[in-house]
């Protein structure tokens, strides 16, 4: 009974110790695209890449900008960025030169132009009209609760309604 | 008035979501629609073959000289699982169009590429090699394997993404294969 049960503590273990090595291996394979070492020319061209890597998007794996994404275009698509950067390249070209490729789609911030006005604006569109609709919905509620105020007597006289209202009562 | 208003808001997001439900949101429309097809200058896979449209040329296709026909350019790749399933109907487009096939072998081994075409057959009028991926990059290729229509003045007309299926091929692909080749060059 006892070595039976060691035998499987110890299965356990084994295939604990493998899984664990699985993980470790993914994660080193996956570092290594990552961990490819880039010169720059200077700190402005660094800083450019990395900027415009940030705001594209990877179109395999659509919910990652560039500079996340492991995927094979998005590496295809660094070194072509990169090269544009060594070139000495300016953003709006290389952002032109990408848009011209795959469309508005692979830029994170998408142009404000007549085609992404509708983009832009129908956050703030819906806001105004939310806001719009709270503020019809409370003065409703203030012109209902000011109708039973009609009721009571004002200035100490009775109203016609509270007169009838008395003359029943005393007639019961 | 009141009662009616929002009624018809839900009645045009229900609209809206309704005709969403059909749509994949991944797939991006080409940016190259309508515009003139990227020039490319690449080798070929079988130099050895003659390129009936560049007798002359050694093993290279340069995109230009197929100006006044219709072309079809079919994205694939031998590591990829899908162009297994598209191939024979890339196949049947060839042979019930008579189109210029073009073949884009996209970041492949040309060893592993003609072993792939051995075993799946060759459609292509010729296959252009495209190592690194760069002609895949100015034909804004995003995924493998895709397919371009490019009329007779080399102008980009249809992009189908992923694996044609028959409904594409039989409603969309071949009926404006035909019509373009019908068009004045």
């Amino acid at each position: 009974m006892k070595l039976i049960f060691l035998h499987a503590v110890a299965r356990g273990f084994f295939r604990a110790s493998m899984i664990g090595l699985l993980f470790i291996a993914a994660a080193v394979g996956a570092q290594q695209d990552s961990l490819e070492v880039l010169n720059f020319a200077s700190e402005e061209h660094k800083a450019l890449y990395y900027r415009l890597t940030q705001e594209f998007r990877c179109l395999q794996c659509q919910n990652q900008n560039l500079a996340d994404s492991a995927a094979g275009l998005a590496d295809d698509l660094k070194t072509q960025v990169y090269q544009m950067v060594q070139q000495g390249k300016a953003s709006a070209e290389i952002k032109s030169y990408m848009v011209a490729r795959y469309g508005d789609f692979i830029l994170y911030r998408p142009a404000f132009k007549p085609l992404t006005l509708l983009l832009w604006i129908s956050p703030f569109a819906l806001l105004a009209c939310g806001l719009y609709v709270v503020y019809r919905f409370s003065r409703t509620n203030k012109t209902l609760s000011k109708s039973p105020a009609t009721a009571v007597s004002v200035n100490g006289s009775d109203t016609a309604d509270l007169q009838r209202a008395r003359d029943l009562l005393e007639h019961e | 008035m009141k009662y009616v208003l929002p009624l018809l808001i839900f009645f045009g997001m229900a609209g809206f979501l309704l005709v969403g439900l059909d749509r994949d949101p991944a797939l991006l429309p080409s940016a190259l629609l309508d515009k003139q097809a990227p020039e490319f200058t690449t080798e070929r896979l079988y130099p050895e073959h003659v390129f009936e449209l560049d007798p002359s040329n050694s093993g290279t296709i340069n995109n230009s000289v197929l100006k006044g026909s219709v072309w079809v350019l079919n994205i694939w790749a031998s590591w990829c699982v899908a162009c297994v399933t598209e191939h024979p109907l890339v196949t049947t487009l060839a042979e019930q169009t008579g189109a210029v096939m073009v073949g884009l072998n996209y970041k492949d081994q040309d060893a592993d590429a003609r072993a792939w075409l051995a075993r799946f057959g060759n459609p292509y009028t010729a296959v252009a090699v495209d190592s690194e991926g760069q002609i895949g990059i100015d034909f804004g290729v995003y995924g493998v394997p895709e397919t371009f229509i490019v009329d007779k003045q080399g102008v980009i007309r249809h992009k189908h993404v992923g694996p044609i299926d028959a409904d594409a091929m039989n409603n969309l692909l071949i009926p404006k294969i035909k019509q373009l080749m019908a068009a004045p060059a």
